[in-house]
């Protein structure tokens, strides 16, 4: 139907000049041609390109004709091609299911005739400096309606007469803040229009402009770009407390944070010199991508992955390309080779991140700790507790010289190593379970069905990789305690890849958290940690140990939380070891999955000790001095020291026996678990904080993980070639130079993308009608020189958001009537040529709060935590996922929050909602559907949100007179009074309703009786449930549903 | 060179591709298209072909249902049970993060005997004593492949055509190609097994992507509101329902006729849509008029709401009511550990049911006219996860090779299609030589899942490489730019 319309134009049209490339041409050869003949030249057919004139031209096609000639269509195969009709040999082939009409051969054949000139596409030109204003005319009152104007006047359309100055009023509310304008706010508006008009509306938009529901309301189309939700959107959808980003985005936005900022401190807040918390908090925006817990995920390929996700909303954003397109292959269409993709990809991928997480207690690194000044106060002083607290065991360290002479000269020569919590020789083992030969040593260990062997004079465990021996009751440490762990081992059959040896971990394949201790084809590696690797302290010896032979290792902690802290021993004598990762925050034994018990050799679904043999487990609760050490690997060395009454034993009297000494570091450990439990209450934010070296980058065949890499698939960090260049500050081009790149004040995109956007929140549709693609195959603008104005004008504002809004909303295009024209019906249903105001369908969350605000019950708590609103059925979080955390309805005001603020589930996300063609928000989307669906009225009429609202309204408007009632909860939700046969439907429908709830007062008690709030009872029930249904029969108006 | 028609013209291929909103003085009936009613294909000249399927019931078998224990005998992993997949066989095949640090791949022998049943041969495992009966109806395919190793990967990915969310799923995609066979339901109806914990199953698995929501699944459940929001409030009853419509009706019209937007009209007609379905869908829903045989056909559990046999009974009923996609689940195959008993209760929920549905719809006549789908999203591992003990084993995900089933719509009936080898763990082709097929490496033998979803949409008369929509510049499909109609599975 559409398309024999159109057919019926297209046949009367009549080139009046020779074809644009880029106006008519390049729309035709990139739809039909590029997918097999453009810049994706690995897999080209025929080895043709005909996105480049020198490719084009200097074809030639296997019958030795040119591809294209230049001026004349005869000689060029391309002509003949299309003319074609034999299966074999006509362009676009039969199987593509693509076509070219009559009318798109005859452009193309005047263009080659015409010389086939090639443009540059548009959206990769540069901005220009200045676009002049086509005409002068007093309708005009912002440049924006010049070009509007001059655009209807070739057509010979005239503009729409102003739309009633409430209907703007209206308009404007919904577009600035998504409310509707309050009673009030309607009554000043209309006593100051009868005295200055113009400063009516000027006040009003101000009004607007200053309200924090304007940053709310602008809030909601950035946080679909930037795919924020409450939940990690994979399998068991745990919720991430990302929110803080969220109330950062509405604050930028009330800010007024200047464009160019806001994309900064996204990309790069955390590059920014002194970069403040909300800079860096910024940065989470490449940080909402969904993330999975899923049991078996293979790290690597999600690293790959959520790299990925970051490049595409990048992408989508702030380029309007869709880069996912070069993930795989060059881009189809764009001049974007593969290559360009992944050098993009270098920007993103260099941070601290694990790829997965395990549990929604553990922040995914690298984090931002958000204190509040409590927290901020109180962890301070926890720091500075821990400060003093050192200072006093240095000052009591260094007072003990005195009595440790004295000591020394009276000590005896057992070597006392105290502290001892638990001994385990394997020599004695009865009914699978292992002794504890410490005295007064707890607990005992589970031999766990593993088998021992002859070892000395004794037996050694023998390990399988399977299984495990546990011992529950030891070692519960933390960060804050030093502690001991001392073993012999024999790693008899070299695994090639890391092998637990001792583990203290909770958790599963997906992350563990704690302490453990694993062998790295030879290389021991000691690590204690909340995340690993962004979150935790790790040392890896620098040589490995033999193969198949005995050693006595042991571990010793400090309780500093650093690195500095652990030490390795490999019989008895401390090794050179490298720091693996040295930054650790809140604790790092928490209890995520699985008992978490100290174990040998195995840890759930990882690789264990297979062949491994380990003997003679000690564990102090003291990090052991060097003598001890050696004394606990069989050489005596303190046994030694001491018959010599050697001075070198200070450290060990001052560690072990001087009660002073230890009476100090007890309290420091003290004064450190107080900083943990600080820490423990803050607030975590995943950011962008980039490794020292940048992490190294592959073009990846057909996008795998897994693809092939060498040198040659190594790319650096770049912007899209077909782009103007980017300037680096330094050698190495990081997020920052990007930013700065995408912010420069000739980009060709950053300003047009967001403008033509922002142009959408007001029309319903952007001067570009593909806001997600500027590519080639994007639509082209309907004004071209209104969206560079518009841009160049931002830019020259100071990239101010805010002003852009005020000149559009006051702009005469935007006044217009928004009715229908039936001349302009069948010409331009779309209204793309602005020659009326815009119309459409509010958005979910308009159409919620409108029921919200105009009933009183909004509350207008702002940010925070997500709230629960009302849910039909049962708890539809839980109903087809048992892995998800339960629903739970919010109580009290929490039920009537803006819905910015609704808890948004990824795989579940409020019904009430995806009716309205809200998101999922798992991946980035910059423009949503408008749909009518028989959904939208179930919703509207029976959900107890609408229906509990409308009873709202119906008390907030109660009036002994039902036509004042009705006029009253009308303006509130419609923004106009009704008209007076609207009154007396409205006025029927009440009566008929009244009459129904008199003869069943049940029926309205139970009306009454949805939504959590209560009715007031002063009002007789069956009035007002007839109220509330007119009231629900208001709010399911076009007139309120609606924007006009 | 700047009139409107040049103008347009430039942009329609866009332009009309996205529905500009709002074609002045359409009639009112003409714009039922804006719902999933009765309607048209919004895509010319599909059917491309005619159609052997009109409609699909898909028995999605959420979790990953053991290929050995149920439908590919493997007398060899008894024989060798316990001893290690050779590393041969195995190959540069990947294992989950669950079982790639074990120090040992232990084969694992079924516990349940096979035999064959019915004319074409079939084989089935103890655990499917119904399925015998419906051996001659089945295309059982061992053949199949995937490409992810994980759950929500893999059933997205099976639902929608890739892994990554935001495409429409396979529902939306022939709701959106072919439209509506009814005007009271929609096309596109969504049943899960109620409490059966397991993989979870997510929004997006039916899901319109970035088709119009209309073409998304909707959810039926069992109980009082099958559909969310379908009741009305307590204290609103059918005939107040109706003057509140009525009165909107008068209103909306005045608006009409000063804003001239047929979308008002379209409106109003979603209302009446959503009127009739009040009564539609319980009307639908409603077993309690099915006959005790009926009941007794498809098991003791189908009087039970929300269980899959009661699901699969509500499938027929909707199917008969011109619903256009049927989508089951039932979760709980995800047998890592305790395969043996667990793996029984799952069976025992679906066997009879999974048959009456065929056997049902067979003796309606229907069957010729309606695809029916068994299987999940991946395989399970020839080897045990965790220790192999006498009495139990466990199986880990295995995207590489298992079995489905489909039934009726065209498709050639009993018959076994593609084999693995002995292992179970790879592809062989027809001369029992292992093959590793991809994507980019159609091989005749084994069907890629967008080999299955070519497939499928050429049931219902669609070429899959033709029914596409254009998002972000790019002509998007089901099948990607991969996938081959498997035409030895074609009646």
């Amino acid at each position: 139907m559409a398309r024999s319309f159109l057919a019926a134009f297209l046949i009367s049209s009549v080139f009046a000049e020779a074809p644009s490339y880029n106006r008519d041409v390049r729309p035709l050869l990139s739809d039909t041609c590029f997918q097999c003949h453009g810049p994706d030249e690995a897999n080209n057919k025929a080895d043709l390109r005909l996105d480049r004139a020198e490719d084009a031209y200097a074809a030639v096609a296997g019958s030795g004709r040119k591809v294209l000639v230049p001026g004349d269509p005869e000689a060029s195969e391309m002509w003949r091609r299309i003319q074609s009709d034999d299966p074999d040999e006509m362009m676009p082939p039969p199987d593509s299911h693509l076509a070219l009409d009559e009318a798109d051969r005859e452009v193309l054949r005047r263009w080659i005739e015409s010389g086939a000139e090639y443009e540059k596409h548009w959206a990769f030109t540069p901005l220009p400096e200045a676009v002049p204003e086509p005409i002068a005319d007093p309708w005009v009152l912002d440049p924006i309606d010049a070009f509007v104007l001059a655009r209807l006047k070739r057509e010979d359309i005239e503009p729409s007469a102003e739309a009633d100055p409430l209907r703007w009023l209206r308009r404007a509310s919904f577009d600035l803040t998504g409310l509707p304008p309050s009673p009030a706010a309607i009554e000043a508006f209309r006593k100051r229009l009868a005295g200055d008009p113009d400063a009516a509306r000027t006040e009003a938009v101000d009004a607007l402009l200053a309200s924090p529901a304007y940053g709310e309301h602008q809030a909601v189309a950035w946080l679909d770009a930037a795919r924020y939700a409450d939940s990690y959107g994979y399998q068991s959808d745990q919720l991430n407390g990302q929110w803080p980003y969220r109330d950062w985005v509405v604050r930028a936005f009330n800010d007024n944070l200047p464009y160019d900022e806001f994309v900064t401190w996204q990309l790069a807040g955390d590059l920014l010199p002194d970069a403040t918390r909300d800079q860096r908090l910024a940065t989470a925006f490449n940080r909402l991508h969904r993330l999975t817990n899923e049991g078996g995920s293979i790290r690597e390929e999600w690293l790959a992955e959520n790299a990925a996700d970051r490049v595409h909303t990048f992408g989508t954003t702030f380029l309007a390309l869709t880069l996912e397109c070069s993930r795989c292959h060059d881009h189809k269409y764009d001049p974007i080779p593969a290559r360009d993709y992944y050098a993009l990809t270098a920007f993103f991928n260099s941070i601290d991140e694990n790829g997965l997480y395990d549990h929604p207690a553990k922040v995914p690194s690298p984090t931002l700790l958000l204190p509040t000044p409590a927290q901020e106060t109180q962890l301070e002083a926890a720091r500075r507790a821990v400060a003093a607290a050192e200072n006093e065991h240095r000052a009591t360290l260094a007072a003990a010289g005195e009595r440790f002479a004295t000591w020394l000269a009276s000590a005896g020569t057992g070597p006392a190593i105290p502290d001892l919590e638990a001994r385990y020789s394997f020599d004695t083992i009865k009914g699978g379970a292992i002794p504890n030969e410490a005295p007064g040593g707890k607990g005992s260990g589970k031999l766990g069905g593993l088998a021992t062997e002859a070892h000395g004079d004794g037996r050694a465990l023998l390990l399988d990789g399977d299984r495990g021996a546990s011992f529950p009751e030891n070692l519960h440490i933390e960060r804050w305690t030093p502690f001991t762990v001392g073993l012999r081992l024999r790693d008899s059959e070299r695994a090639d890849a890391p092998v637990v040896v001792l583990q203290r971990t909770f958790g599963t394949d997906v992350g563990y958290n704690g302490f453990d201790l694993m062998l790295d084809r030879g290389h021991l590696e000691a690590r204690l940690y909340r995340v690993w690797p962004g979150n935790g302290i790790g040392i890896r010896t620098t040589e490995p140990i033999p193969a198949d032979t005995w050693q006595h290792v042991t571990v010793t902690y400090d309780g500093s939380s650093s690195a500095d802290g652990l030490s390795i021993f490999i019989d008895g004598e401390p090794v050179a070891t490298g720091v693996q990762r040295d930054r650790l925050v809140k604790s790092a034994l928490i209890r995520t999955y699985g008992a978490g018990h100290l174990t040998l050799g195995q840890r759930f679904r990882d690789r264990g000790f297979a062949g491994g043999r380990i003997d003679d487990l000690t564990i102090h609760t003291r990090a052991l001095t060097a003598p001890e050490v050696g004394e606990l690997a069989g050489l005596g060395t303190l046994s030694a020291a001491l018959a010599a009454k050697r001075p070198g034993l200070l450290d060990y009297y001052r560690s072990a026996i001087d009660s002073a000494c230890r009476a100090s570091a007890g309290r420091l450990a003290d004064t450190r678990r107080q900083v943990v439990a600080a820490e423990d209450g803050i607030r975590e934010m995943p950011v962008m904080e980039d490794l020292p070296e940048p992490r190294e980058t592959h073009v990846l065949a057909r996008g795998a993980y897994d693809a092939p890499t060498d040198e040659s698939t190594r790319v650096g960090r770049h912007t899209p070639t077909a782009l103007p260049p980017m300037t680096a500050r330094g050698e190495t081009p990081d997020r920052l130079d990007l930013a700065r790149w995408l912010t420069s004040p000739d980009h060709p995109l950053t300003a047009r993308v967001f403008v033509n956007r922002l142009w959408a929140n007001f029309f319903g549709r952007g001067l570009v009608g593909t806001p997600e693609n500027f590519g080639l195959q994007g639509e082209l603008p309907t004004h071209l020189d209104l969206l560079d104005r518009l841009a160049r004008d931002f830019i020259d504002s100071g990239w101010d958001i805010r002003a852009l809004c005020r000149r559009i909303v006051l702009s005469r295009t935007y006044r217009q009537d928004s009715a229908t024209r039936p001349e302009l019906a069948d010409i331009d249903p779309g209204n793309l040529l602005l020659a009326r105001g815009p119309a459409h369908r509010l958005s979910a969350e308009q159409i919620r709060d409108l029921a919200l605000s105009a009933s009183g019950l909004l509350d207008p708590t702002r940010g925070g935590p997500p709230v629960s609103p009302y849910q039909p059925g049962g708890d539809l979080w839980r109903e087809s996922n048992g892995m998800s955390p339960a629903f739970k309805q919010s109580t009290g005001k929490a039920l009537h929050r803006r819905s910015l603020y609704s808890v948004w589930k990824r795989t579940a996300p409020l019904p009430n909602m995806l009716a309205f063609d809200a998101g999922t928000r798992e991946t980035c989307i910059v423009s949503r559907g408008r749909t009518n669906t028989p959904l939208q009225a179930l919703v509207l009429l029976n959900d107890v949100q609408f229906v509990e609202a409308a009873r709202a309204l119906a008390e907030t408007v109660h009036d002994a007179s039902v036509p004042a009632e009705i006029e009253a909860a009308y303006l509130r939700l419609a923004g106009r009074p009704p008209r007076p046969e609207e009154t007396e439907i409205l006025s029927g429908l009440h009566a008929a309703e009244l009459q129904r709830f008199q003869q069943e007062p049940e029926a309205a008690k139970q009306l009454l009786a949805h939504g959590e709030s209560k009715p007031d009872p002063a009002i007789p029930v069956e009035h007002l449930a007839a109220s509330t249904s007119v009231c629900l029969a208001i709010l399911n108006l076009d007139a309120a549903i609606w924007k006009r | 060179m700047s009139t409107l028609d040049d103008f347009l013209r430039l942009n329609r291929r866009h332009f009309f591709r996205a529905g500009a909103t709002g074609i002045g003085g359409l009639a009112l009936s003409s714009l039922l298209d804006r719902s999933f009613g009765a309607a048209p294909s919004p895509v010319p000249a599909l059917p491309n072909f005619a159609p052997k399927a009109k409609r699909v019931i898909y028995l999605f078998q959420s979790g990953g249902p053991a290929q050995h224990d149920l439908f590919d005998p493997k007398p060899l992993l008894r024989e060798k049970n316990g001893e290690q997949l050779p590393a041969g066989v195995r190959g540069d095949q990947r294992l989950t993060g669950m079982s790639a640090h074990q120090s040992s791949l232990p084969l694992a022998g079924s516990h349940f005997e096979f035999s064959q049943a019915g004319e074409s041969g079939a084989w089935f495992s103890e655990l499917l004593p119904h399925h015998r009966e419906i051996a001659d109806e089945l295309c059982i395919i061992r053949s199949m492949y995937t490409e992810a190793i994980n759950h929500d990967p893999a059933i997205t990915f099976f639902q929608t055509g890739s892994q990554i969310a935001g495409r429409p799923s396979m529902g939306s995609w022939i709701s959106y190609g072919l439209g509506s066979l009814n005007d009271n339901l929609p096309s596109f109806i969504v049943l899960v097994s109620a409490g059966q914990g397991g993989q979870p199953l997510y929004a997006r698995l039916w899901g319109s992507g970035f088709l119009d929501s209309k073409y998304q699944g909707v959810r039926f459940r069992s109980g009082k509101d099958p559909v969310l929001y379908l009741s009305n409030p307590e204290g609103i009853c059918r005939s107040s329902r109706r003057s509140t419509l009525d009165a909107l009706q008068l209103l909306e019209k005045q608006q009409f006729d000063r804003e001239l937007d047929p979308e008002i009209e379209s409106r109003i007609a979603q209302y009446e849509m959503a009127y009739r379905m009040q009564t539609s869908v319980p009307d639908a829903t409603d077993l309690s008029s099915e006959p005790d045989e009926v009941f007794e056909l498809y098991g003791e559990d189908s009087r039970k709401p929300g269980t899959f046999a009661a699901n699969c009974l509500q499938a027929r009923r909707l199917a008969e009511r011109g619903v256009r996609f049927i989508q089951l689940y039932h979760q709980g195959w995800d047998q890592h550990g305790n395969l043996p008993s667990a793996i029984r209760g799952q069976a025992k929920e679906t066997d009879q049911a999974s048959a009456a549905l065929i056997q049902d719809l067979k003796r309606r006549g229907m069957l010729e006219d309606t695809l029916v789908v068994w299987g999940g999203e991946f395989g399970r591992t020839a080897y045990s996860q965790g220790p192999l003990t006498k009495n139990n084993y466990g199986r880990d995900h295995h995207p590489r090779c298992f079995t489905i089933w489909m039934a009726g719509g065209g498709v050639k009936p009993g018959i076994t299609f593609g084999a693995t080898d002995d292992y179970g763990y790879r592809i062989v082709d027809r001369d029992g030589v292992p093959i590793s097929p991809t994507k980019h490496h159609y091989h005749p033998d084994a069907v890629h899942v967008h080999d299955l979803q070519a497939t499928i949409l050429h049931l219902m008369g669609i070429d899959h490489t033709a029914l596409t929509h254009r998002y972000q510049g790019r002509r998007f499909r089901l099948t990607d730019v991969h996938g081959q109609v498997v035409k030895e599975l074609l009646a």
